[in-house]
């Protein structure tokens, strides 16, 4: 279980984390959705160990690790842009968090084989990441970050720069695998139906303040979310197409 | 007929470039080279043989000049990365770049004279030791220039990704970042090299003339109207750069990521 205790920070004047708290189940996932810049992903980085809090602190099933070194926290952070290391093949990549941590070689081919298998990916083994298209490598790079069967998996807008069908396989992709390797997640998006779609649990961060919601109704109820008026806006035409198919001859229906 | 032109042109262009390598080579095997002889009627191998029997005083400077040079290439691209590095990550990235621009302000002779006072007080003039840390005075500012370009925003994110997966800082130094620097790595070693190479004015006021360069040593030849070691020297001069640009050549012209 994750836990977020009253995190702040701040960069020279500019208060960009306030007061944040959170609490994520094992196996559950939570989506947080804010404005580009309102500091998404300052709140991963801070969980990560990449950028120090100025207060709080980050708890992994009850032990504080607010203190511990990003290498040593088992919490893997996807950065927005699937960046494979270039040097190595698509095997290597996947590979390299067991490379790391020193396992066998027998125990990292099988690991990987089966990773391949699960990706859909299996032709790609030694294909270097130049080689890959962008749903490709974004296949990789959760591979190489599930791989590690980490406690926490934090996904900095993932599917960013997808065209809409890779990302809604990507979506499901993702999905399944959450489930099938029981991954704690937190994902952050300025997407609202990625936000549902991804999330068991939804909050919102605005002004450096966060708002968790109990459950998705609750979510979409609330005028501040913004779900309201984004299906308004939808429902609009869904009526205007049933208003036209009405009016339409009967041949064109 | 398009053929023959472009082997023409191929001939015409390994001449000109082969040229100046022929005629040092042929002017440092003779002491008499009289008008109008196209080639010299006699040939006198003695300096070469003393030179690889170690006999001759350009086998020393050869052994020196290669000691200092690959010395300041590998201090100078060593320290170069870090500092890069370091600058990337600083908040006052630009204000130290401005800085490191600052010994280039000085001609190099000013600046060895600037920093000759401190050396005789070190108790390194005059040393190989005292040339390579005055050399490398001049060639680390510009290896952290010339590095600085690689630490971008997509460098610096792989080497966070790579710490999140498990690396230690050791681990993603030399498993990711070193690998993915590489092809800079290898031009900044090569141009540092080729600074400290072809070195004069520094070398002479720090070295106090009790170190010998190569390059010291052609211009001492020169000026005293010897053509024949100068010609020789000169090939020396031109041996190690040509064998690091032939080691080199995939890094060099190699399309970068």
């Amino acid at each position: 279980m994750l836990e977020i205790q009253s995190l702040s920070k701040s960069f020279e004047d500019t208060l960009v984390i306030a007061n944040c708290s959170f609490r994520v189940e094992t196996g559950q996932s939570m989506s947080v959705l804010g404005r580009s810049g309102c500091g998404k992903t300052t709140l991963l980085k801070m969980l990560a160990g990449l950028i120090a809090p100025d207060a709080g602190k980050v708890l992994i099933d009850g032990k504080d690790i607010t203190g511990t070194p990003a290498h040593l926290r088992h919490m893997v952070y996807l950065p927005q842009e699937a960046l494979l290391f270039p040097h190595l093949d698509v095997c290597e990549n996947i590979a390299f968090g067991l490379r790391v941590r020193k396992k066998s070689n027998r125990v990292i081919q099988d690991e990987v084989r089966r990773m391949l298998e699960q990706l859909g990916l299996s032709d790609k083994l030694r294909s270097r990441p130049y080689e890959l298209s962008g749903g490709e490598r974004r296949r990789v790079s959760f591979g190489r970050s599930l791989i590690t069967q980490p406690a926490v998996l934090l996904l900095d807008e993932p599917f960013e720069n997808l065209d809409p069908e890779t990302r809604t396989d990507m979506q499901k992709l993702y999905r399944k695998l959450s489930a099938d390797y029981h991954i704690t997640s937190v994902f952050v998006t300025h997407n609202l139906k990625e936000a549902i779609v991804m999330g068991d649990h939804i909050s919102t961060l605005k002004n450096g303040q966060l708002h968790t919601y109990n459950d998705v109704h609750s979510f979409i109820s609330d005028p501040a979310s913004g779900a309201s008026d984004e299906m308004a806006f939808w429902n609009q035409f869904s009526e205007k197409n049933t208003l036209d198919n009405q009016k339409s001859p009967e041949y064109l229906k | 007929m398009r053929n023959n032109s472009k082997w023409v042109l191929k001939s015409g262009m390994v001449i000109v470039y082969l040229f100046p390598f022929l005629y040092l080579a042929i002017l440092s095997l003779t002491s008499r080279y009289p008008f109008p002889e196209i080639i010299p009627k006699h040939l006198d191998f003695s300096h070469w043989i003393s030179v690889f029997t170690g006999e001759s005083e350009l086998t020393q400077s050869l052994l020196v000049s290669l000691t200092i040079s690959l010395s300041v290439a590998a201090i100078s691209t060593g320290l170069g990365f870090v500092t890069s590095r370091a600058f990337a990550k600083n908040n006052s990235e630009r204000r130290l770049i401005k800085m490191t621009y600052l010994p280039f302000l000085f001609p190099p002779v000013i600046y060895a004279s600037m920093l000759s006072h401190f050396f005789i007080i070190a108790h390194i003039s005059g040393t190989v030791i005292g040339v390579i840390i005055g050399q490398v005075l001049i060639a680390y500012p510009f290896a952290i220039l010339l590095l600085r370009g690689f630490w971008s925003r997509t460098v610096l994110t792989s080497e966070e990704s790579a710490k999140t997966l498990g690396a230690s800082p050791k681990q993603a130094f030399f498993h990711v970042l070193l690998p993915m620097a590489r092809g800079l790595l290898f031009i900044t070693f090569f141009q540092t090299f080729l600074i400290s190479w072809f070195e004069y004015g520094l070398t002479t006021l720090l070295g106090l003339g009790q170190i010998q360069t190569l390059t010291l040593r052609v211009f001492g030849y020169i000026q005293q109207g010897n053509p024949t070691l100068a010609a020789l020297s000169s090939l020396f001069l031109f041996i190690p750069p040509v064998i690091l640009l032939l080691i080199y050549k995939p890094s060099l012209f190699r399309r970068r990521f």
